[in-house]
Parts: C-alpha cells; structure tokens; sequence
C-alpha cells in the first residue's frame, strides 16, 4: 500500500479508498480526480483497491444470467459505429493517469433534480464544524405542518424523479430499520413539490440528517432542523449548504430535552430556511416535514 | 482489530497449484475454442473488432458480471443493461484496460460494479423493496460449468468469504454496504450512525487488511479463472 505516501495527509488515501469504492459523493470525486492526475502512488493505491474489491465479488453466489444477453451484446456490438483508430498510451506507464482506471467516468448524475447533497449526521464530526452562535430561548411555537405519509404518498409515473428519490428515502430508512430496529424516521418533504428534501434517523439520541434533494436556497442562508411534538418546537441542528451540520447548543431558557412524549401528540420533524449563523425562535419559513414513524 | 497474522484460510492456498498462469491460455470459451489464446489477446484483439474475442470475453467473465449487476441492482433487466454496457464499452475502447494494473476480470467487475452503481442510484425506484445488505451470502441461483471448475470457484469463493470474516465487523459491515449496497460513505455514516471520518477510516483500513488476506489469490490465475468458472 502506499498510505505512507500520504503520511501528512492520511484523508487523500482514505479518499482515494471511496473513490474506488464509487462512494464519494460528486465535491469528494471533483478533489480526488484532481489529486490523483498529479500523484502517481494514489493511482497505484486506486489500481490495488479495485482488484482487491473486485475480488468481493466472487464471493457472491453466482448468477446465470438471461441467455438472451449474449446475442443482445454481440448484436449492439455489431451495430456500434466505426472502431477506435489510435492506440493508447503504452501499458504501465505511471505517468499519467490509467486509461485502466473503470472510474474515470464521473459518476452518473443521480435521481434528483436538484443539487447532490451530501448525507451527514446531526451529531458532532471529528472534523470541526462551524458552530451555531445563536443561544437559543424555549419554542413553543405553531408549527403549521402538511403532514406527508412518509411512505408511498408519491406516486407518479416512474419516470417522476421525485418517485426516485422516495424510493431512496424508503432504502435509507429500511436499512438503518434492519439495523436498529428502534430507530425511528421522518421523510422530510416539500409542500409544493412532494419531493422528499431529506431523511431524519432518530435513535432516541442525535438524530441524523441525510439530504436527498434539499431545496436551493442561495448563499447566505441555512437550513436549521426542528423537532416538532403537537404545538411545540425545538431547534435540532443547523446545515449549511454544503451539507455541514452543527447542533443547536441548548442555552438559558432554552430546554435541555426534547419536549416530553406524550400520547396523541404529533410528532414530526421540519427544516426551516434561515438567515446564516442565526436559529430564530420560530422557525422562519418551514421548506419541508414529515412525521416521525 | 487486529488483522489476524495468517493471510488467510489455508484452503484458498491451492489456488496457484491449479497451475493456470495469470496469463493462462484460454482453451475453454465458447466462442474461442482455439488454445493459447490469452485474456490479455482476447482484449488485443478487440482492437481489430474482432467479435469472436468480444464473445470469449463474454463466455469467460458474463456470468460474474452479470452477478455482481443483480446483487447490487437488484433487478435482472437492470442488471443486463449494466453488463451490457461494460462489455460495450470495453468494445468500444479495448485501450483503457491496461494490462499491468490487473486482470481482465478485476478490471470488468471494477467497470461492472461502478456501473451498476451509477444504474441503481439513477432508477433508485428499482430498489424500492430491496434492502441491500453488507453480507455477500444470500442464496441465489448458482450454475457452474463443470465440477471441477466449479469447485475451484468455490474455494476462492470460500477464501474471500472467509477474509471478510476476518475484518472487524464495523469495516465489514462498511464495506459490504458501500460495494454490495451501493451506498456513499455519507449515507454509510448515516446508516450506522458514524461520524463520516470513522467510516471513511474503516474502509481504508478494512481495504488494506483484505489485500493482505487476499494476497494468495490477488493478482493470480485464480480470479482470472473465476470468470468461466461462474
């Protein structure tokens, strides 16, 4: 391995690990795809980690596939236009980037219609996060909610992209389900749209923000994560627009816990638009919600 | 934590006695019977549109690619459209697969794999039942093409089954998401409830810890043989 070659900079490696794992999202792919142009140990270590993942697949169950499929692919073969007429550049030359590197196209563009959002947890990171300055006083506030089900309250054609993005929200909560099967989770979704902005995981503890497709709203302002039980509501977190997540710091005459559980009380979660480093006591402009489930 | 100080299972150690070489004669593909045809001049030979070497490379390594496309798309048609455009692409530019970086079969399934997660997080609708899990031993339909290389498959189907088993659960469990599941490593995060740095720590980790547990198979006759095993 060459990790030693980044001895100063142990995430370049580690970044280069995802990005043969086609695990990075599209701002990590951007950096190591510039990184690697000029860093001929990292484009060795991407060689090493896709024949050693590559090896995974052999350790599934084997599958025959259609016998259709081999005439499908000679016949598209036939039909393709004329065939390459310059060679590349000789094997093993480690100058440059690999034309062997299966990567090197940019990951295909996802389901949804906005901007790719990175998916971070509401509780605190290693890397240091920029800090909500504002102390924040008790809320009890009216939260004007459009409850979405969460599950199957889309329904347009297939080809409806918010279709495809409530389809990844279901597969995000049913695989953190099958892990802990008390987490409990909130499709956040946009009253206009039906499009599901973001997903909340709640373990009972910090709950977890995954964007999927938040909402543009220009620099300068943030989206701040409420938790909502019947007419009351606390602020959560704040995300940025890069995908940065900072907890809201209880402070004086702010509550030190979630409103108490109570039966009959709805519980939900909202995201708000905000000015930029502010938590307001109410939330401002709520963009989207969900009910916890 | 600590990787275990044998490379691996020692049934996996018999692979290189198989005495294949890694640039072994394919004698065995369908639609290239002819012997002392290389992996290496299949891919050659595309170059010359040759599609009887596109056929060989299809009898040889179709049935693990289309595997790798159905376990992470979770649906069939999806799936032949993933290992089609592999092999078309490959067909198209037989150059970008570089000889001294890997074998043809790591270098197909690298493509197939990113493929086929690009597909499933395009039509993200196709996984709406399906649950991708980190285990890669889900019982499906399995077919081999004769005993004896069926058997080969398995025990290096075995020795990276086992090398799994080896990693600490926590690196298992993120890598088998990220390449069985196709998740980021922020939705990885966000599925086990890590901070970002602890997954992205664990992948490398758990990725150096399975070259070394791979090591006796990596880079050999075996997985290039995988292909017509499956």
């Amino acid at each position: 391995m060459v990790s030693a070659h980044h001895d100063g900079e142990p995430e370049l490696a580690a970044e280069v690990v995802g990005r043969a794992l086609r695990a990075l999202e599209p701002d990590e792919e951007g950096r190591v795809a510039e990184h690697l142009r000029d860093c001929a140990a990292c484009r060795a270590l991407l060689a090493e980690t896709h024949e050693t993942m590559a090896a995974l697949a052999h350790a599934l169950p084997a599958v025959e596939p259609p016998p259709t499929l081999r005439a499908r692919i000679l016949t598209a073969a036939a039909a393709e236009p004329a065939p390459p007429t310059t060679r590349r550049a000789p094997a093993g030359d480690a100058s440059a980037p690999g034309p062997e590197d299966p990567a090197a196209d940019p990951p295909a563009a996802g389901p949804t219609p906005t901007q790719p959002t990175p998916v971070v947890p509401a509780t605190p990171s290693p890397v240091p996060r920029r800090r909500a300055a504002a102390v924040l006083a008790l809320a009890a506030v009216v939260v004007a909610i459009v409850v979405f089900a969460a599950r199957g309250a889309v329904t347009p054609g297939p080809a409806d992209p918010r279709e495809a993005v409530a389809a990844r929200a279901q597969q995000i909560v049913a695989s953190a389900e099958a892990r802990d099967p008390s987490m409990r989770s909130a499709s956040l979704m946009e009253p206009g749209s039906g499009t599901v902005a973001a997903v909340v995981l709640d373990d009972g503890s910090a709950p977890r923000v995954v964007p999927l497709a938040m909402p543009a709203i220009g620099s300068g302002r943030s989206f701040v994560l409420w938790r909502v039980a019947g007419e009351a509501a606390m602020p959560v977190a704040t995300l940025d627009t890069a995908g940065g997540t900072t907890p809201v710091t209880p402070g004086p005459g702010t509550p030190t816990t979630s409103p108490p559980p109570a039966s009959g009380l709805r519980r939900a979660y909202a995201l708000s638009v905000e000015r930029a480093g502010t938590v307001p006591t109410r939330p401002s402009s709520v963009v989207a919600s969900g009910p916890l489930v | 934590m600590t990787p275990p100080s044998t490379p691996g299972p020692a049934a996996a150690r018999t692979v290189p006695a198989v005495g294949v070489g890694r640039d072994r004669p394919a004698s065995t593909g369908r639609a290239d019977p002819a012997a002392d045809v290389t992996e290496a001049d299949l891919v050659a030979r595309l170059l010359d549109r040759d599609a009887q070497a596109l056929d060989g490379l299809y009898a040889r390594h179709g049935r693990a690619a289309f595997s790798l496309a159905r376990r992470i798309c979770a649906d069939e048609t999806l799936a032949e459209d993933v290992v089609q455009e592999v092999f078309l692409v490959l067909w198209r530019d037989p150059g970008r697969y570089d000889r001294t970086r890997g074998t043809v079969v790591s270098w197909l399934l690298t493509l197939t794999h990113h493929k086929a997660v690009d597909a499933v997080r395009r039509e993200a609708t196709r996984r709406r039942h399906h649950v991708p899990t980190d285990e890669p031993d889900h019982a499906v339909t399995a077919v081999g093409p004769s005993a004896d290389r069926a058997a080969l498959g398995s025990v290096i189907a075995e020795h990276v089954r086992a090398a799994l088993r080896h990693l600490p659960s926590e690196q298992r469990q993120a890598l088998g998401l990220a390449y069985y599941g196709g998740y980021t490593q922020r939705e990885v995060a966000s599925i086990t409830g890590v901070p970002i740095g602890t997954v992205k720590s664990r992948m490398f980790t758990g990725v150096a810890k399975l070259r070394v547990l791979l090591a006796p198979v990596l880079g050999t006759s075996g997985l290039e043989l995988l292909g017509d095993t499956w």
